[in-house]
């Protein structure tokens, strides 16, 4: 019986720091951001004319959504680049909040730094646009949710500038 | 703090036993070395794994099952020591997700989320193979120290006692004095 406890005991001891060890971290979870959609169909067109870009999109359902977020970068990997941003708002007197931005050319390659374009027969912008949820019951606060990409570019090699679809 | 303190707690201990181990063998080569019972070899087993084979003359088989305990012990303290400071990180950066979409003006992004949850993915990888080290070297420990008590109780003793005996029997000098061709002298005798 002592020898038994004696060889008992320690092996209680280790079993039970085994145990405690076995208590195992729980697995992270993206369930809160599954459901978190994107928009669609988005469009970038450089308007000579004008020397301006519109971007266009569509959302499927915009209930929790209170702006767009249009950002721009002057690379295709979008965060390695000089990224500028600009919030497109919900007109409160109307209760509007549009699909599409008119941006000043200008106003672009100066949010990438870029006062003097390079010298260079094609310069590319890269667009990205991303809803700005805000429901307090579903857990969001001015979320910036996922950025969608341009779905369709062309080129425009005229000039300094620019690139994506050249409005007919 | 407690990593250090159980460090040059077993390296101590691993000292105080080569002495004591260097200490029998010097004894044994000369006169004669203390014969341990087997209650004492267990208590010593008890105490440490190896202790009590060491003291009782099996000394490869102490030094391994010493060895053998103190190195899991090392491995599963650092293992130990490693999870429990990454496993805070973790559960920091899990709640620090969950936080990312009420953190509010416009500061919380889909982007950041992403980026925090692939890193969460693998500190969750990480923190796997560390519970895995953790808790291998945890059971080796307490294999080694089930066989090295049941080694001390059922086998040890016996067997290193009456080798103990034998050694004891060949190794003892006896001195008496002696005449030899009318010169008073003293007569060593040693028995092969």
């Amino acid at each position: 019986m002592k020898k038994m406890s004696i060889f008992l005991v320690p092996i209680i001891l280790l079993m039970a720091i085994g145990y405690g060890c076995s208590k195992d971290h729980e697995a992270p979870t993206f369930s809160q951001y599954e459901n978190v959609s994107e928009p669609t169909d988005v469009e970038a067109t450089y308007l000579k004319d004008t020397d301006q870009f519109k971007i266009t999109w569509s959302f499927d359902d915009p209930t929790d959504v209170i702006n767009y977020l249009v950002s721009w970068s002057d690379s295709n990997l979008f965060d390695d680049g000089v990224t500028s941003d600009q919030y497109v708002i919900k007109d409160l007197q109307n209760e509007v909040l549009k699909n599409e931005i008119v941006l000043e050319a200008n106003d672009v390659y100066k949010g990438m730094e870029y006062f003097e374009l390079p010298d260079i027969d094609v310069f590319l912008v890269y667009f990205t646009v991303a809803a700005v949820f805000n429901n307090e019951d579903k857990g969001f606060s001015y979320f910036i949710g996922p950025r969608a990409v341009v779905d369709r570019e062309g080129t425009y090699a005229d000039s300094t500038a620019v690139v994506f679809k050249e409005e007919e | 703090m407690s990593r250090t303190f159980l460090i040059t707690g077993l390296s101590v201990l691993l000292i105080l036993c080569s002495t004591g181990v260097s200490m029998a063998q010097d004894e044994e080569s000369f006169v004669r070395e203390s014969i341990i019972s087997k209650r004492d070899a267990v208590v010593l087993s008890v105490l440490f794994p190896g202790l009590g084979q060491m003291t009782a003359g099996q000394k490869v088989k102490g030094v391994s099952l010493f060895l053998a305990e103190a190195a899991s012990l090392v491995l599963f303290v650092n293992a130990h020591e490693d999870y429990s400071t990454k496993v805070t990180t973790y559960d920091k950066d899990i709640a620090e997700l969950d936080k990312i979409a009420t953190i509010g003006g416009n500061r919380g992004r889909y982007s950041n989320a992403q980026e925090m949850f692939k890193d969460l993915q693998d500190q969750k990888n990480k923190l796997d193979d560390l519970n895995t080290i953790r808790n291998t070297a945890i059971i080796v420990a307490a294999g080694v120290y089930a066989f090295n008590i049941v080694d001390a109780i059922f086998f040890s003793s016996s067997t290193s006692e009456s080798r103990r005996a034998e050694k004891t029997d060949k190794t003892r000098v006896n001195v008496s004095s002696t005449i030899i061709d009318r010169t008073p002298g003293i007569m060593l005798t040693k028995r092969f």
